[in-house]
C-alpha cells in the first residue's frame, strides 16, 4: 500500500490542540504540562527543519495502528519469552506500562521513566503495536478465548526455520520514518518491561526514506520486484480481510503472520530480466501481469503465447498465490532487511514478510500452502523464522490494550 | 459503516468507560482535587501535579528497603510553594515519606540525603522530581510495589495543607546513589 489509510495530522497542530483544551480548564494543570513538553519537542523539530519528524500516527482507536497505516521508512519487531512468574495479574500491569509508555512515545513525549528523554525528537510517525502469541493465552488462563482460525502456520518443506528468528509469547511492533526515534522506543520498551518478559528476537526492517520524495505507488522489494499489488486498499477491503468481528473481546483486532524471508541474491542475480518476470509472472517495469499493460489489470491465466505455452508461467508466483476463494486474501505489510555478508560470503537479505488477517487458518494458509508446494520463487527464497500473534483491538485513553480479554 | 465496524465501537466504548472507571488510581495525574476547590488559598491548591510515577521495588526483605517517588510540581501561584514531605498507605510502609535530594560530596561521589528545607516550587515555576534529583522517598518497604501497579501519595505541603497523586510504578535501573543521612556538613 503505498497511502496511508488513516488520517494523520500534524504534531504541532495536535501540539496546539492540547494547550486548547487545556485553556478550557479541567484537568487544566495536567493538560498544560502535557502542552508544555510538547512544544519543546516541538521546538526540537523545528529547529531541525525537517517536517518528517512532526508527523504523528493517532495511538488511541478501535484499532491498533501500525497495519492500516502507511509503511514508515523503518520497522522492527521484537518477540518476548515472558517471565517464570508470569500471569494474568502481571498482563494487566505490564499491558497498563505497555500501553502508556506507547501512548506516549507515538505522541513524540517522553516518558516521565525515560533515562533518555532527548532521544525523543518527535515522532516520526512512531506506531507500536502489541501482539499475543499463544503462550501468552496459556499464561493468563485465556486459551478459551483464542479467536477461531489463530493457529501457528503448518511445517513446510521448504522452510529452515532457525529457533532465532521464530516463535514468542508477546510482540512488539515499531515502525517509525526516524531509525533513531524507532532504536530508542525499542530500548525504552523493553527496559519498561523487563520485569516481565525478555527478548526472544529482533528483526529490523526498512523500506524507504520518507523524507527523500519516496517513489509513489506499491514499494519493491530487494529483487526489484513490485510487492504487494493485491493489498486491500479501502475501508469496505480491510473490514472484509483484516479486522476482526468476533469473539466479542477481539473485534477490531487482527492476527499477524511474521516470516523472515531469505533472498539468494546471488543466484537471482544469474538471471536475465524475461527470466525472472516469467517467475512472479509480471513485469519487472511497472509490475504488470505479464498479459497485461498496467499494474492494476487482473492477470489472464489462459493466455497462451505463441510459443503454445501459458504467457503466466503454470509456476508463476502470482498464479500460485491466486486462489478462486475471495476470502483467501489479506494485507501484506513486509520490510526489507538486509545484514551485509554472510559466512560464505553472500548477501545476508531478504523481506520481513508480514501478513494481518482476520482469520489464519482460513484465509492465509491455504494461500501459503499453495506457495509451498510448487512457486518458481521458491528457489530464490528460503523461510528461515515463523511467529504468530493475535493483534488484540485498539484501546481507548484511560484503558489499556488486551484490557477486553483480561477483564470481560 | 459496516457491522464489524459498529461492533468494534460498541467494544471500544465498553473498554473506555472501564477505564474511566478506574481513572484516578491509573493516571499519574492530579489536576483539580478536593482539597483545591475546598481551601482556594492554600498551598496545595496552588500547584499542578502531572506525571507521577514510582520506581517498582519486588524485594522488601533486605535491611531498610526503600524506593522514589517521582513527579513534575508546577505552582500555579504568585507565591513560592514548599513541600515538607507526606505519607502513602501504611502497608507498604509506615514510615513517612521525606524529601529528598542527591548531592555530591567531597569525594566527589553523588549521595543522597534528606532535603531538610522540603523541596522549593518557585512561584510560576515547576519541579521535576526525578532520579538523581529531588524526590520523594519511602523508607522501609513491608510490601513490594510491583510494575504497574499504583501508589496514592499525600503530599505534605509547608502551611499544613495536602493534596494525594497517584502515580504507576515503573521499572528503572537509575537512582542508586548510597545513602547518607549526613552527607552536607
Amino acid at each position: 500500500m503505498s497511502e496511508p489509510q488513516v488520517s494523520r495530522r500534524r504534531f504541532l497542530a495536535g501540539a496546539g490542540a492540547i494547550a486548547g483544551a487545556a485553556a478550557l480548564g479541567g484537568v487544566a494543570g495536567v493538560a498544560v504540562d502535557r502542552a508544555v513538553i510538547a512544544t519543546e519537542t516541538a521546538r526540537r523539530i523545528e529547529d531541525s527543519g525537517n517536517e518528517s519528524f512532526t508527523d504523528l500516527e493517532p495511538f488511541y482507536g478501535i484499532h491498533q495502528s501500525g497495519i492500516a497505516t502507511g509503511l514508515q521508512a523503518h520497522g522492527a519487531f521484537a518477540s518476548y519469552t515472558l517471565n517464570d512468574d508470569f500471569d494474568v495479574d502481571a498482563a494487566k500491569r505490564m499491558l497498563r506500562v505497555l500501553t502508556d509508555t506507547a501512548a506516549k512515545l507515538t505522541s513524540g513525549i517522553a516518558p516521565m521513566s525515560d533515562n533518555d528523554p532527548e532521544l525523543v525528537t518527535g515522532p516520526a510517525r512512531l506506531t507500536i503495536t502489541v501482539g499475543f502469541g499463544p503462550g501468552f493465552f496459556a499464561r493468563t488462563g485465556t486459551v478459551e478465548k483464542i479467536p477461531s482460525g489463530f493457529v501457528e502456520i503448518p511445517a513446510y518443506s521448504i522452510d529452515a526455520l532457525e529457533p532465532q528468528w521464530s516463535g514468542g509469547d508477546l510482540l512488539v511492533q515499531f515502525g517509525a520514518d526516524d531509525p533513531l526515534v524507532l532504536a530508542h522506543a525499542l530500548r525504552h520498551v523493553s527496559r519498561s518491561i523487563r520485569t516481565f518478559a525478555t527478548p526472544k528476537w529482533v528483526q529490523r526492517g526498512f523500506t524507504q526514506a520518507s523524507g527523500l520524495g519516496r517513489p509513489a505507488g506499491t514499494p519493491r522489494n530487494l529483487m526489484g520486484q513490485v510487492d504487494g499489488t493485491v493489498n486491500p486498499r479501502t475501508e469496505q477491503e480491510f473490514d472484509d480481510q483484516v479486522w476482526a468481528s468476533a469473539p466479542a473481546w477481539f473485534a477490531g483486532g487482527t492476527m499477524a503472520v511474521v516470516r523472515r524471508i531469505a533472498m539468494e541474491l546471488d543466484t537471482w542475480d544469474a538471471l536475465d530480466v524475461p527470466a525472472k518476470e516469467l517467475s512472479v509472472g509480471r513485469k519487472l517495469s511497472n509490475g504488470a501481469p505479464l498479459t497485461g499493460e498496467l499494474e492494476t489489470d487482473v492477470p489472464d491465466l489462459d493466455a497462451v503465447g505463441e510459443n503454445g505455452l501459458k504467457v503466466i508461467p503454470t509456476l508463476a508466483h502470482i498464479r500460485r498465490a491466486r486462489t478462486a476463494d475471495d476470502r483467501q486474501k489479506f494485507l501484506r505489510r513486509p520490510f526489507h532487511y538486509d545484514d551485509g555478508t554472510n559466512a560464505k560470503g553472500q548477501n545476508d537479505a531478504g523481506l520481513l514478510f508480514v501478513a494481518y488477517t482476520s482469520d489464519i487458518e482460513n484465509r492465509y494458509v491455504p494461500v501459503q500452502n499453495a506457495l509451498a508446494k510448487r512457486d518458481l520463487m521458491n528457489q530464490w527464497t528460503t523461510p528461515i523464522g515463523s511467529a504468530v500473534f493475535v493483534i488484540p483491538p485498539g484501546c481507548m485513553e484511560g484503558g489499556y490494550i488486551g484490557q477486553a480479554l483480561l477483564e470481560s | 459503516m459496516n457491522k464489524f465496524r459498529l461492533a468494534s465501537i460498541a467494544t471500544a466504548a465498553l473498554v473506555l468507560s472501564v477505564g474511566l472507571a478506574g481513572c484516578t488510581t491509573s493516571t499519574g495525574d492530579s489536576g483539580t482535587n478536593g482539597s483545591a476547590s475546598q481551601q482556594s488559598e492554600t498551598m496545595s491548591s496552588s500547584v499542578s501535579i502531572s506525571d507521577a510515577w514510582v520506581k517498582a521495588i519486588d524485594d522488601v526483605s533486605g535491611v531498610a528497603p526503600m524506593t522514589g517517588f517521582f513527579m513534575l510540581v508546577t505552582n500555579n501561584s504568585d507565591q513560592d510553594v514548599v513541600i515538607t514531605g507526606g505519607s502513602v498507605p501504611a502497608d507498604l510502609t509506615p514510615d513517612a515519606v521525606e524529601t529528598h535530594e542527591v548531592v555530591s560530596n567531597d569525594a566527589g561521589d553523588m549521595v543522597m540525603q534528606e532535603a531538610k528545607d522540603g523541596i522549593t516550587i518557585p512561584a510560576h515555576g515547576s519541579v521535576k522530581l526525578m532520579p538523581g534529583s529531588f524526590h520523594m522517598m519511602l523508607f522501609n518497604m513491608v510490601k513490594p510495589i510491583l510494575v504497574g501497579d499504583t501508589v496514592t501519595l499525600t503530599v505534605a505541603f509547608a502551611d499544613g495543607s495536602t493534596t494525594d497523586v497517584t502515580g504507576t510504578a515503573y521499572s528503572i535501573e537509575n537512582g542508586l546513589e548510597k545513602y547518607v543521612p549526613e552527607a552536607k556538613n
